[in-house]
């Protein structure tokens, strides 16, 4: 073992080492973010008139329970679409099941990912071996 | 006739291993069994720790001649001297050339790039800051070191542990360590990869400890996709960024983004197929096996062994809270669009830290997709030792 060091030393290493990481990677930070940006303006002039936002979809759970009455809790039309869907693919599901299923409520779920519940679905299956 | 064949068996007796094993020997065999076993049966980084487990065992065994440290010893003119090696070293002797004159990192480097998809950092560069932030685990380690009275170089190769990344670890004590020093490249080597192993286990606890139930819960916006252009520009950008700043970081950090450009060129798919697989492969053979000889009895069986283990695991705990509590300074600074559990993800490991994050996001709610998001910190975290590593050999 050599000698041991001077604690100014040792602190000189640490305070070194983190700013030169920090400054190495913000710098990095800048520079990726510029070329972003310039990517971004280029492909907004590649395409000036872009379409409209597609209207977000509110992904929807479903609760179900056998032999429960029916408690719609939401009203507006692209609901009543959802429901009807959901309905079915519950009656198919009682069809196969041989077990009697109703709709006994249909929420909308908040901070849901991205896309429909079947492909949230799958990417929970994706994901379950991490 | 009966006396030559006396004479010849006692020869052969006393001239053999059993003859010379002693109990250091014996106890050095024994602990490359465990690691064998944490490989085989735990699956413990299996690539690494077997090929590093079994050059234990070999170095190990009296006699047989197979890596001899002596060998190494710096000479006067400040290097080793080669040509002595290639005449009178043993097969691990050859083989250790590419450990000590740091070859087989950068070239595993080269297969991490063209495996590695920089798109998430691409997408969100600010993750940059959990992958720098993570570093401190390095750096106050080396206090935690020179604390316990190590030398510099000796504090050097313990705290880059911290970085958890192996390739790196083994580089940088590769170069800092001397024959001097109480411990050796493959004590380092040997801890660095047992604690990537046990990353699924050591950080979550950290991470719950360090935030509380909203925190975890944070969903965080879709990454917007990156272009082929982006994905192109970004390693020549960042080997020209990184190896102006720390000129030492230029051999990880280069061969790095040159395996990460030939992937993202799309024209050199026979070169990729090549450095991601034959290469790798027989460079992670060469590496594992004959960092695993460095382990010699006397270097492992003493005080030191246990401090290299101990700091080891605080390096890795330091990194992992480090980067869980810039993750949640992030998260107020955001007003609540980050969530802070990607920061521990910015130490390397990859991709187990990003994986680690993505579960104990998951534990929360379920359809909670933090992986993507995590991965950008984790290879942050990649070049942020590589950096890290840098500043190390050059100041010390």
């Amino acid at each position: 073992m050599e000698m041991q060091m001077e604690l100014s030393y040792v602190f000189a290493v640490v305070i070194t080492g983190l700013v030169v990481v920090f400054l190495g990677l913000i710098l990095l930070i800048a520079f990726i973010s510029l070329i972003g940006m310039f990517f971004k303006k280029m492909s907004q002039k590649n395409k000036p008139a872009a379409k409209p936002a597609a209207p977000a979809k509110t992904a929807a759970a479903v609760k179900i329970q056998p032999a429960a009455t029916v408690q719609p809790a939401v009203s507006s039309e692209d609901d009543d679409e959802i429901i009807a869907v959901i309905s079915a693919a519950v009656a198919m599901m009682s069809a196969s099941d041989g077990k009697n299923y109703r709709v006994k409520s249909v929420r909308a779920v908040s901070g849901a990912p991205v896309g429909n519940a079947w492909a949230s679905a799958a990417r929970i299956e994706a994901v379950r071996p991490f | 006739m009966f006396d030559v064949f006396k004479e010849a068996i006692t020869e052969l007796a006393t001239t053999s291993g059993f003859a010379a094993i002693g109990w250091k020997e014996i106890v050095m065999i024994l602990i490359s069994f465990v690691f064998m076993y944490l490989a085989i049966a735990k699956n413990f980084e299996p690539l690494l720790l077997l090929p590093i487990s079994f050059g234990m065992l070999l170095t190990n065994l009296p006699l047989s001649g197979l890596y001899n440290p002596d060998l190494f010893i710096i000479n006067e003119e400040g290097h080793i001297d080669v040509l002595n090696v290639l005449t009178n070293g043993g097969l691990l002797d050859l083989l250790y050339l590419g450990v000590k004159l740091q070859l087989y990192p950068p070239l595993i480097f080269l297969g991490i790039g063209t495996m590695t998809d920089f798109s998430p950092l691409i997408a969100n560069p600010k993750s940059f800051l959990l992958g720098a932030a993570a570093q401190a685990g390095i750096f106050i380690t080396f206090i935690g070191a020179a604390l316990l009275g190590m030398s510099p170089t000796e504090a050097g190769s313990i705290a880059i542990i911290g970085g958890a990344d192996g390739p790196t670890a083994i580089y940088v004590s590769s170069k800092l360590l001397k024959p001097t020093d109480t411990i050796d490249t493959g004590t380092i080597a040997l801890a660095a990869y047992t604690y990537m192993a046990l990353v699924p286990i050591i950080q979550p606890p950290i991470m719950r400890l360090l935030t509380t139930k909203k925190e975890r819960s944070v969903v965080m916006e879709q990454l917007r996709t990156v272009s082929r252009t982006e994905k192109i520009i970004f390693p020549i950008a960042v080997t020209i960024v990184i190896s102006l700043l720390v000129p030492s970081a230029a051999p990880l950090v280069g061969m790095l983004m040159l395996g990460n450009l030939l992937k993202e060129s799309g024209v050199c798919q026979r070169l990729v197929d090549t450095a991601q697989n034959a290469l790798m492969n027989i460079v992670t053979i060469f590496l594992g096996v004959s960092v695993g000889a460095t382990t010699q009895a006397d270097k492992i069986l003493n005080l030191s062994f246990a401090k290299v283990i101990i700091l080891g695991v605080i390096a890795f705990s330091i990194g992992t809270a480090a980067g869980v509590l810039f993750g949640k300074l992030m998260y107020v600074a955001t007003k609540g669009k980050v969530n802070p559990l990607i920061g521990s993800a910015g130490v390397s490991a990859v991709p187990m830290a990003a994986r680690v994050s993505q579960k104990v996001g998951a534990s929360e709610n379920p359809t909670n997709f933090l992986l993507m998001h995590a991965m950008g910190p984790n290879v942050a975290g990649v070049i942020g030792s590589a950096v890290a590593a840098g500043v190390l050999l050059s100041i010390i």
